[in-house]
């Protein structure tokens, strides 16, 4: 959303909302419509994004995606009484709307022979005003505003208090247009841009044009066949009976340099490969502890074409330099470092995509040498196996166009380009796609979306234009704050602050007294067990919540100190089950994890809180709050899920917001944040 | 000296009807700043909010017995609806204005006060509400009506 200065803030503060710090707003609409062309992909900051290919598609530089297209310009809308703008993130799955009331009569100015007057012109605003019909008697005479409010047209609202401190708070189209006679007034109906995922289909236009439906979004790497390439082994040196060649020999002996008394000694390994596109290599080191880098030396392609760096034409023969330094001693730029290496078989990142011609030259050079008593004294580099996989495209992966992804949350991104977004906050879900996933025409854009939710603790929304003027609006997907750590920066608000008190409330009908998840098959000796009736051994866990009263230690299982604070008896033995099966978990931890995040959900919907306070176009959804009430005697961080915004101009002029939200710290949820984060922990360790 | 009578003016056309008989009082009009103000839960001082004030609004009040006087003050009116008018009053104060209320009032009179033929029966007590939209002249320019 767009910055909200501190005068803003200081002048809400200070609750002394007069003279030149008294509520304000704009309203203003622009006629237009989201088109759709082929295009490079350029966001509203300038930059260019790359999130994965459609297959086989000839537009991969230019990307089909929509666009916001204007008619005319900018138009305050005049005699806005007052505005309404909100967002839930359940209710509204985070699309937003706003309402704007408007007076519908005009003073226009006009002048006589005595001099300057208005002419009171009632219904002037009216879209249907002017217009008569086949047939239908002529009545007055259409004016600017004819169809302008009944749809076609993007609304923007600004808040703030003064003039000088307006901040943009919604944009969106036009949906519904409410008159009424003696008052005259229109009513104003908008939603955000999110409307392109809710009401659109996956079909024709609306996604890649090249692209029949079904969408299919697959991970870019199973996509491709993958042929292992390598020949031609060099070295800086070799130890007689372990030469080069070793490496690209399936099953031969390993390369061993020369011996060298440093072991900072940089010592390499280099195979040749023919044309094609890499992006990965498998290396089996001969010793453990090596520190490597990878080099790549690119020849042009066939017809004399410039290899390719991520899509993007270099220089040939010369090493590839994508700015992340130079090999210590060697002084070729590399694309990829480990500071240390196994001696076991690994596949790894080239740290580029490189579509290269015949005789490129890939190079790992070693530091951190070994010693290698079977070979004598000294300290030496060694591998056992190098070779580059070259990509091939499925024939299928191509005929049908897959939308090949390297993160699970670039889906998110293909839908949201679509719809015409050129910014956007998309957090990496830090997962490949498993399965490909399809979308058929049936389904809506806003379908993709849900689906990337889905795989984790992830929220989307649709935030407050930013500051730049073609904001449409910045779409979020991310991981939940709920569970974060006190933001920085996190507005607090005290009694002083708030209009009603938090309004606390706890409601344990989502509580259960056992969260169960069971995963894969499994035989009992890789951890599968049955459940009750359910006699298929599949992987399991156990979680029983901080309010069951019988919380157990998430690593050694056994019951934690009953008369702790973060222990809570809510439930009072009710015993409600919560089972959640999914086959794509794979061990005990995946299910504990399963249930720890479903107890979250859990406090999350039982303890939740609403308060009100003057004005202001923060926080934003999914954020924090911190709150401090003597009244109810909360001192609590509120997990914002919805908000209410309301500003009334005129005599009787308010300027109010209301927030509702979770209670994050509660005993509850504290004791699961500990569970939260021993679990990560214990995975991380290994233990 | 000589009498200076009210004075409507279309500012159209520029015709404009001078008072048969000037209006007798004037109830009080001015300015009021809305502020409103909630207590916040702290108890501790007041949240205020200030909205647009009040508007500027001219309560006259008067009688008559021309009958002619309260026929061009309901063109007036009439005139009103579409338009804002110029008023002027006696002592130069001159106001952009919108008539928003006329409520005329037959009174019974005696025989010795009539002075219109054509009402020998009665005379009229009127009220008149006008919103002002433009301050032209006057004691009160420079302020936002």
């Amino acid at each position: 959303m767009a910055t909200v200065p501190q005068a803003f803030i200081d002048r809400w503060r200070t609750g002394h909302h007069v003279g030149p710090a008294k509520p304000r707003l704009l309203v203003r609409v622009q006629p237009g419509m989201v088109d759709r062309h082929f295009a490079p992909i350029t966001m509203l900051d300038g930059h260019h994004e790359f999130f994965g290919r459609v297959q086989g598609s000839k537009h991969q530089s230019a990307p089909w995606q929509g666009f916001w297209r204007s008619f005319g310009p900018w138009v305050d809308v005049p005699n806005v009484q007052e505005i309404t703008v909100e967002n839930d993130l359940s209710q509204q799955e985070g699309i937003g709307q706003a309402t704007v009331h408007i007076e519908n009569i005009i003073y226009r100015e006009l002048m006589g022979t005595a001099g300057l007057y208005h002419g009171v012109a009632r219904g002037y605003l009216a879209p249907w005003f002017g217009f008569a019909g086949l047939g239908r008697p002529g009545h007055d005479q259409p004016n600017e505003w004819l169809n302008v409010l009944n749809g076609g047209c993007r609304i923007k609202i600004w808040e703030g208090y003064g003039d000088d401190v307006l901040v943009p708070t919604f944009i969106g189209l036009i949906e519904d247009t409410d008159s009424t006679s003696s008052p005259d007034t229109i009513t104003v109906t908008a939603r955000s841009f999110g409307q392109m995922l809710t009401d659109q289909k996956c079909y024709g236009w609306n996604k890649a044009r090249e692209i029949r439906s079904p969408i299919v979004f697959a991970d870019r790497r199973r996509a491709d066949n993958e042929q292992p390439k390598g020949v031609g082994a060099q070295a800086t040196d070799y130890q007689r009976s372990h030469p080069p060649r070793n490496v690209t020999v399936k099953g031969a002996s390993y390369w061993a340099s020369l011996a060298s008394t440093d072991p900072n000694t940089v010592k390499h390994i280099q195979v040749h490969i023919p044309a094609g596109h890499y992006e990965t290599l498998y290396l089996f080191p001969r010793y453990p502890g090596m520190e490597a880098w990878v080099s790549i030396y690119a020849r042009k392609r066939a017809r004399g074409k410039p290899p390719l760096v991520n899509g993007v034409p270099v220089t040939d023969n010369a090493w590839v330099n994508i700015g992340a330094g130079n090999v210590p001693t060697e002084g070729q730029p590399f694309t990829n470092h480990w500071k240390s290496l196994t001696n076991k078989g690994i596949t790894l990142e080239l740290g580029c995509g490189i579509t290269v011609g015949d005789n490129t030259i890939v190079r790992i050079s070693f530091r951190k040498l070994h010693k290698a008593p079977e070979l004598g004294t000294g300290y030496r580099a060694g591998a056992s196996r190098l070779i580059v996989y070259r990509r091939v495209p499925k024939p299928e992966a191509k005929n049908n166009h897959w939308i090949l992804v390297d993160d699970l949350g670039d889906v998110v991104k293909w839908a949201l380009l679509w719809c015409g977004f050129k910014e956007w906050e998309v957090e990496p879900v830090g997962a490949r796609i498993k399965d490909n996933k399809v979308f058929h025409q049936g389904d809506d854009l806003i379908e993709i979306v849900k689906w990337a939710k889905s795989q984790g603790a992830f929220v989307f929304y649709i935030d407050a234009p930013s500051d730049h003027p073609d904001s449409l609006g910045v779409p979020v997907f991310r991981r939940t704050r709920a569970v974060e750590q006190p933001q920085a920066g996190m507005l607090e608000v005290r009694d002083t602050d708030l209009i009603t008190g938090l309004e606390p409330k706890f409601s344990k009908e989502t509580l259960t007294f056992t969260n169960t998840s069971r995963g894969k098959t499994a035989s009992r000796a890789q951890g599968g067990v049955t459940w009750g009736e359910d006699t298929t051994k599949r992987v399991q866990a156990v979680y029983f919540p901080p309010w069951s009263g019988a919380h157990r230690n998430i690593v050694s299982g056994q019951p934690e100190n009953p008369d702790g604070v973060f222990q809570t008896n809510r439930i009072a033995g009710v015993w409600r089950a919560e089972v959640h099966d999914d086959p794509n978990l794979q061990d005990a931890d995946d299910c504990m994890m399963a249930n720890i995040l479903i107890a979250i959900q859990q406090a999350l919907a039982a303890f939740t809180a609403q308060l009100e306070m003057p004005g202001i176009p923060l926080p934003a959804l999914d954020d924090q709050i911190s709150v401090i009430d003597t009244g109810t005697g909360m001192n609590t961080r509120l997990w914002i899920q919805g908000f209410h915004r309301n500003l009334r101009q005129g005599e009787t002029a308010e300027y109010k917001v209301t927030l509702n939200g979770s209670i994050l710290d509660s005993p509850d949820l504290q004791q699961i944040q500990f569970d939260y984060f021993e679990l990560v922990q214990t995975v991380l360790t290994g233990e | 000296m000589a009498r200076v009578p009210n004075r409507f003016t279309n500012p159209a056309n520029s015709d404009h009807y001078d008072w048969h008989v000037n209006h007798d009082a004037e109830d009080p009009s001015g300015k009021t700043r809305n502020i409103s103000r909630t207590a916040n839960t702290g108890g501790v001082g007041l949240v205020k909010q200030q909205s647009d004030d009040g508007p500027l609004i001219k309560h006259l009040s008067g009688t008559t017995p021309i009958r002619a006087q309260i026929q061009a003050f309901w063109q007036w009116y009439q005139l009103s609806r579409d338009q804002t008018i110029y008023f002027t009053d006696f002592d130069g104060q001159g106001y952009e204005v919108q008539i928003t209320s006329f409520l005329p009032q037959k009174i019974r009179k005696e025989p010795s006060q009539r002075k219109d033929p054509s009402a020998p029966w009665h005379y009229w007590k009127w009220t008149m509400e006008m919103e002002i939209y433009r301050i032209i002249s006057g004691d009160e320019a420079g302020v936002s009506p």
